[in-house]
């Protein structure tokens, strides 16, 4: 099924293809994705795997089309395992500097506010509209 | 027997627990979710974005937890975004804190729009000062887009890369811009309370406690003054005697058996849509519509605050994951009506962050990265070097907009489920499509490219208000102004669902306030409330 995993999300020079992860065994058995992953092998034709890549696709856009709810299970699924696996994670921090651990518990280090940021709106009039006085009588 | 049962552990439910005990009630709280151990979230694990697309979803029908129950969505254009835990909500907001303006409260008298509320800003305000200094918020005085006010407890956040692009670019365009007002601590702030470290996914949860919730904030507090807190507890009826006053609540515990706890004042905080599914099912014979629903306005006029977004690129990396993901600053500048305007009111635009691998993949703020050939040749393009502004519409009072019980759904107690029913009219449609021309203004006056928006963003039910509206009338509203029911005297609403009008802003801040004066009109009333006898 690396067909389907690889026709979704295809390597390149610095990606790895999602079926070459492992991935088809991860969403079988994530309880979260496994029926969406299910459902879209079932509509997949015999022989998909053998199809090339462009007729891969097109029985892709046909099912995406046809089956919206199924397809976009399998988008988060796969996505989802995709950008957390280990090996993909390390080729994001590789390229763009977000680093492979966790958000916490170090979190990230950002440039503190600065007053001067705020010079020219602190020197407008006020934007709030005046209301009538109160009157609980 | 107990002097107030508060059904609802979150943002209003807290407020209005503490305030009671530290006046000597007799309080008991009933949440149908349980604690939330901050050390459990999963912003400490590399899979902590499929966590935000699983069990840590933000609507319930997806996340499908224990504690939660399933809303009937499918006749809702926005998709409900809540939490069940003490804390309710705030367990998983972003923690923006705005004021409602003066000009909110009075949209009929000014605008010819929507309803007054019977109550003013002025009236609030205490609320707002006393409600600030226990959930502790940074930000910053002088913004002339609103009343004068003290400093805040803290300075503001971090505006990263883009809020300083997005600032100067509003600068130029002559925009009004401020630093959001934000409930987490930029420095030491509160009891056992850390600082932000600008991890990120506040929505995951904070194990420092930077990011306020009022499991960190209130409760505590509400329990070292002697709240009984009942976690796992599904309230499924307010009981009430023949003269219509009630008596107390029945609920399911954890292990599914039944519990009656009688209360001198119910007090409800389950949010605008919880609350009204509990009045709906709490049918009787002075009741056949519901609780207090003589108006039949239980349920009805619904507001959600529909948001559109816009997303630009940059050609240089912003470092968007960096940073609390939904606070930076924020421009009100098109919040009040205008005559060249074709709507009535206005809304406010609020910068976003970009976000993580996953949630830059799937979309969310940018679309979808599609999936095929060009998918890391998009995937490097915007991943890091975008921000979004929301526009957070004023969302005008319809009745068809409304919480119904649902006919098909029911939840894990056999219970009916609320149902959404929820449309766009024209007005808020065209507030959208003025929001996202002067957005896409602002990000291309910032330089970005590649400008993307959504008309609608429908995960987005986050501010679930008025389906209880407060008023002076009994004829047209279902609480007073002091949010208690008008026909049964001894039914406090805490939550959104009193709300007259929506604002076009995030409003945790004013129903905390609101739960707050409700509670002090309840001590200062303490002699003489129509109680059941």
């Amino acid at each position: 099924m690396n067909a389907l995993l690889d026709t979704l999300i295809p390597g390149d020079d610095d990606f790895p293809s999602a079926g070459s992860l492992g991935m088809h065994e991860a969403l079988l058995t994530h309880d979260r994705f496994r029926t969406a992953y299910e459902a879209i092998l079932d509509l997949l034709p015999a022989g998909f795997a053998d199809l090339s890549i462009q007729t891969r696709a097109s029985h892709m856009i046909e099912i995406e089309a046809r089956e919206p709810d199924y397809f976009n299970g399998l988008i988060v699924g796969v996505y989802s395992l995709y950008y957390t696996h280990a090996d993909v994670t390390l080729v994001i921090e590789r390229l763009t500097g977000h680093t492979t651990r966790p958000p916490q518990p170090e979190g990230h280090l950002l440039e503190p506010f600065t007053h001067e940021l705020v010079a020219i709106p602190a020197g407008r009039l006020s934007l709030y509209r005046p209301t009538p006085e109160y009157d609980d009588d | 027997m107990t002097d107030v049962v508060i059904v609802g552990a979150g943002a209003s439910g807290g407020a209005a627990a503490w305030r009671l005990a530290r006046a000597g009630f007799k309080v008991t709280c009933l949440e149908q979710g349980d604690w939330v151990d901050p050390n459990a979230t999963p912003s400490l694990r590399a899979d902590w974005e499929i966590a935000r697309q699983t069990t840590h979803h933000p609507n319930p029908n997806v996340r499908a937890a224990r504690q939660d129950y399933p809303i009937d969505q499918t006749e809702a254009a926005i998709k409900p975004f809540l939490y069940n835990a003490v804390g309710g909500s705030t367990i998983l907001w972003g923690a923006h804190f705005p004021r409602l303006r003066p000009s909110d409260f009075r949209t009929r008298t000014l605008d010819g729009v929507g309803d007054d509320w019977p109550i003013s800003y002025e009236e609030l305000a205490p609320y707002y000062k006393e409600n600030d200094r226990m959930m502790g918020v940074s930000g910053l005085a002088g913004d002339p887009g609103n009343p004068p006010r003290e400093a805040r407890q803290m300075p503001p956040v971090s505006p990263g890369k883009a809020g300083v692009r997005m600032a100067n670019a509003f600068d130029r365009l002559g925009w009004h811009w401020w630093p959001a007002d934000v409930a987490i601590n930029t420095s030491i702030y509160g009891e056992g309370r850390g600082v932000c470290n600008n991890c990120g996914p506040c929505d995951l949860g904070c194990p420092n406690g930077a990011r306020s919730s009022t499991d960190v904030s209130y409760w505590p507090q509400a329990i070292k003054a002697g709240v009984e807190l009942i976690t796992c507890a599904r309230v499924f009826e307010v009981e009430t005697n023949s003269a219509g006053r009630a008596t107390g609540v029945v609920w399911y515990d954890r292990a599914g058996q039944v519990h009656r706890t009688n209360a001198s004042v119910v007090a409800l905080a389950s949010n605008g849509i919880g609350t009204a599914r509990l009045m709906l099912l709490s049918t009787s014979r002075r009741f056949p519509n519901g609780l207090a629903n003589d108006t039949d306005l239980v349920g009805r006029r619904l507001m959600l605050h529909p948001t559109g977004m816009v997303t630009g690129r940059f050609d240089e990396p912003m470092d968007g994951w960096a940073g609390p993901f939904a606070v930076s600053i924020l421009s009100q500048e098109f919040y009040e009506t205008r005559p060249e305007h074709d709507f009535k009111r206005g809304y406010q635009m609020q910068l976003i962050r970009s976000d993580g691998p996953v949630g830059t993949a799937v979309g969310g703020y940018l679309p979808r990265v599609p999936w095929g050939a060009g998918h890391h040749a998009r995937f490097r393009k915007v991943f890091g070097h975008t921000s979004s502004l929301t526009i957070t519409t004023e969302d005008l009072p319809r009745p068809e907009n409304r919480i119904t019980l649902s006919d098909t759904q029911t939840d894990n107690h056999g219970i009916p489920a609320p149902k959404m029913t929820y449309s766009l009219d024209y007005n808020t449609r065209a507030m959208i499509s003025h929001g996202i021309a002067r957005a896409t203004e602002a990000f291309t006056e910032a330089g970005a490219a590649d400008i993307t928006s959504q008309s609608l963003v429908a995960d987005a039910g986050f501010h679930l208000l008025g389906t209880a509206r407060m008023g002076a009338d009994p004829g047209s509203s279902v609480t007073n102004d002091k949010s208690r029911a008008h026909s049964v005297p001894n039914l406090v609403i805490l939550d959104g669902s009193v709300f007259v009008t929506a604002a076009a802003l995030n409003p945790t801040s004013t129903i905390q306030a609101l739960a707050l004066r409700a509670a002090d009109a309840l001590i200062r009333d303490r002699s003489e409330l129509e109680v059941a006898s």
